[in-house]
């Protein structure tokens, strides 16, 4: 359990925006270590630079000063090895569900006898049909977007991510617009998948009651400029169901966590 | 879909509700043309479909009408080939963008007819200098327009499409071109709009066909019923033409939530 690879890293990363106001600090010096097989789950106020770290671990823009590194190199730019499932949903609303799972398959290149190739269009259908009845979503493959609820979207979209197997899955308060019932649904759902999968995720929510019931280890980051608090391993055991939240282990996880966030809660409000 | 709060007594068949219209159109009209000033100005329904007829049967309506749709339709591809990558450009490179748009804003607010008097000294009193009108006009408003909906490409799909591993090129034809496509059609839609204003306009200033000629040279002796027949045509004209971008938009924007199906 303790010497699992590390998959990605933030080695002492600072993040300043400007802005028409100055220069505003959105992380100082966050350091920490993914590992292989980890769920971690960052919560923390809003503006404590939660999804900065995430977009910096995506390579949608760079640290200000320190590194962020993954697979043992520093990120440059964007890599299909670094999956990500927006808040937004981001699906391709002029693409049917399966041709928006099909987008990244599409995209991949593999290494076969030292060539990259594409994958064969049997390969990829039959990807997409793995991937379709997994979100359950199979009778749905020729709809477009707009016929989707909010959570078959983001069943879609965790689904697309899924399809080009990265080795680590970014997800950016992927459940935050949905009504409460939906979220649990997809909770549940997505806790089902990594105890099948054990996919790397590292996953940023504001809800502490979806972080300790995912979570293997939590982040709790400080108010702005954001730093990490404090670290949380939970080490409640796998199969977890809605169910666990009612065990007194749950209960005690997510009172330590509460607290500890709620200080950081007075601290913006100051 | 605005009367779906109102009880429903009883709802008028779509087709009954069009004849109807129709036929309202048609009383009020011939209400106008018996009174003692509207007579003055304008001619009968039945008088306007007479000349239409005795028109059609001469041929001289097919001319003009085949004259003014020729213009419009050629400055009106010509533009179109040239402001989709005008406008694609002008979204994607802020730099040039910078440079260009104001001057294309600036070139918008003034009315293409007022242009006849140089085009027509570069290219001409022909064919041309209409085409030429018209292409201006079509072209800025749809430049516009295209770039309008490049700039608002929502940028989470461009990320979207980045972290699943497209390229540059990918992202340009297969997130952008697609993602302004309702904007393009819009474009299309207005571009078609200005395209016959200014056509109608080009045209009374001096031409040997076309509609607007046609309207122009009948006031001139003082036959109100073709006059009205022109004006008639040019209105069946523009709504034909929107009709043909509607069918095209269901085609190519069908997955958009404004567009209702069936």
């Amino acid at each position: 359990m303790e010497e699992r690879k590390v998959v990605a890293e933030f080695q002492n990363v600072v993040k300043e925006y400007t802005t028409k106001k100055g220069a505003t600090v959105a992380l100082n010096g966050v350091n920490l270590s993914i590992k292989e097989n980890e769920f971690i789950c960052v919560v923390g106020p809003s503006g404590c630079g939660k999804s900065t770290m995430l977009n910096m671990l995506a390579g949608l823009f760079p640290p200000t000063s320190g590194q962020v590194i993954f697979d043992g190199k520093p990120v440059e730019g964007t890599g299909v090895e670094r999956g990500v499932v927006f808040q937004q949903y981001a699906l391709f609303p002029w693409l049917t569900v399966r041709k928006n799972i099909e987008f990244g398959l599409k995209q991949k290149r593999i290494v076969v006898d030292g060539k990259k190739s594409r994958l064969s269009k049997e390969e990829i259908n039959s990807i997409i049909d793995k991937y379709l009845n997994l979100v359950q979503l199979k009778d749905f493959a020729t709809a477009y977007p707009k016929q989707l609820s909010g959570g078959m979207k983001q069943r879609v979209a965790i689904a697309r991510a899924y399809a080009v197997n990265p080795s680590i899955l970014l997800l950016d308060e992927p459940f935050g617009a949905l009504d409460a019932q939906t979220r649990t649904q997809l909770q549940s759902e997505l806790i089902e998948t990594w105890e099948k999968e054990k996919k790397t995720c590292f996953f940023i929510t504001h809800d502490i009651d979806e972080a300790v019931i995912l979570a293997t280890r939590i982040v709790i980051m400080s108010a702005r400029p954001g730093r990490i608090k404090e670290i949380v391993d939970v080490d409640i055991p796998h199969p977890r169901t809605q169910a666990t939240k009612m065990t007194e282990e749950y209960q005690k996880i997510k009172n330590y966590v509460w607290s500890q966030v709620y200080e950081e809660y007075l601290e913006v409000r100051k | 879909m605005g009367s779906s709060f109102k009880k429903k007594a009883f709802t008028i068949p779509k087709w009954l509700g069009a004849i109807l219209s129709l036929a309202l159109a048609l009383l009020v009209w011939q209400l106008i043309s018996m009174s003692p000033t509207g007579g003055k100005v304008f001619a009968s329904p039945v008088e306007v479909f007479k000349s239409a007829i005795e028109t059609a049967k001469s041929g001289l309506l097919s001319k003009h009408f085949i004259a003014s749709t020729k213009r419009i339709i050629t400055g009106f591809l010509l533009a179109f080939i040239c402001s989709l990558p005008v406008a694609f450009i002008l979204g994607w490179y802020k730099n040039i963008c910078m440079l260009v748009e104001p001057w294309i804003q600036f070139l918008k607010n003034i009315p293409p007819i007022s242009y006849i008097p140089l085009v027509i000294v570069a290219v001409g009193v022909g064919e041309e200098s209409k085409v030429v009108v018209i292409f201006i006009a079509c072209f800025l408003t749809m430049t516009i327009t295209i770039f309008q909906g490049v700039k608002n490409v929502d940028n989470t799909l461009i990320k979207a499409a980045r972290v699943l591993g497209a390229n540059d090129f990918t992202i340009f034809f297969n997130v952008v071109i697609p993602a302004s496509s309702p904007f393009i059609l819009t474009a299309m839609r207005l571009g078609l709009s200005s395209a016959l204003t200014t056509l109608i306009a080009a045209e009374m200033t001096g031409a040997a066909k076309g509609l607007g000629v046609m309207i122009q040279s009948s006031s001139q002796y003082f036959r109100m019923d073709i006059v009205l027949m022109g004006i008639l045509i040019i209105g069946v004209l523009g709504l034909l033409l929107q009709k043909i971008v509607r069918l095209l938009e269901k085609q190519v924007a069908s997955w958009q939530d404004t567009i209702e199906e069936g």
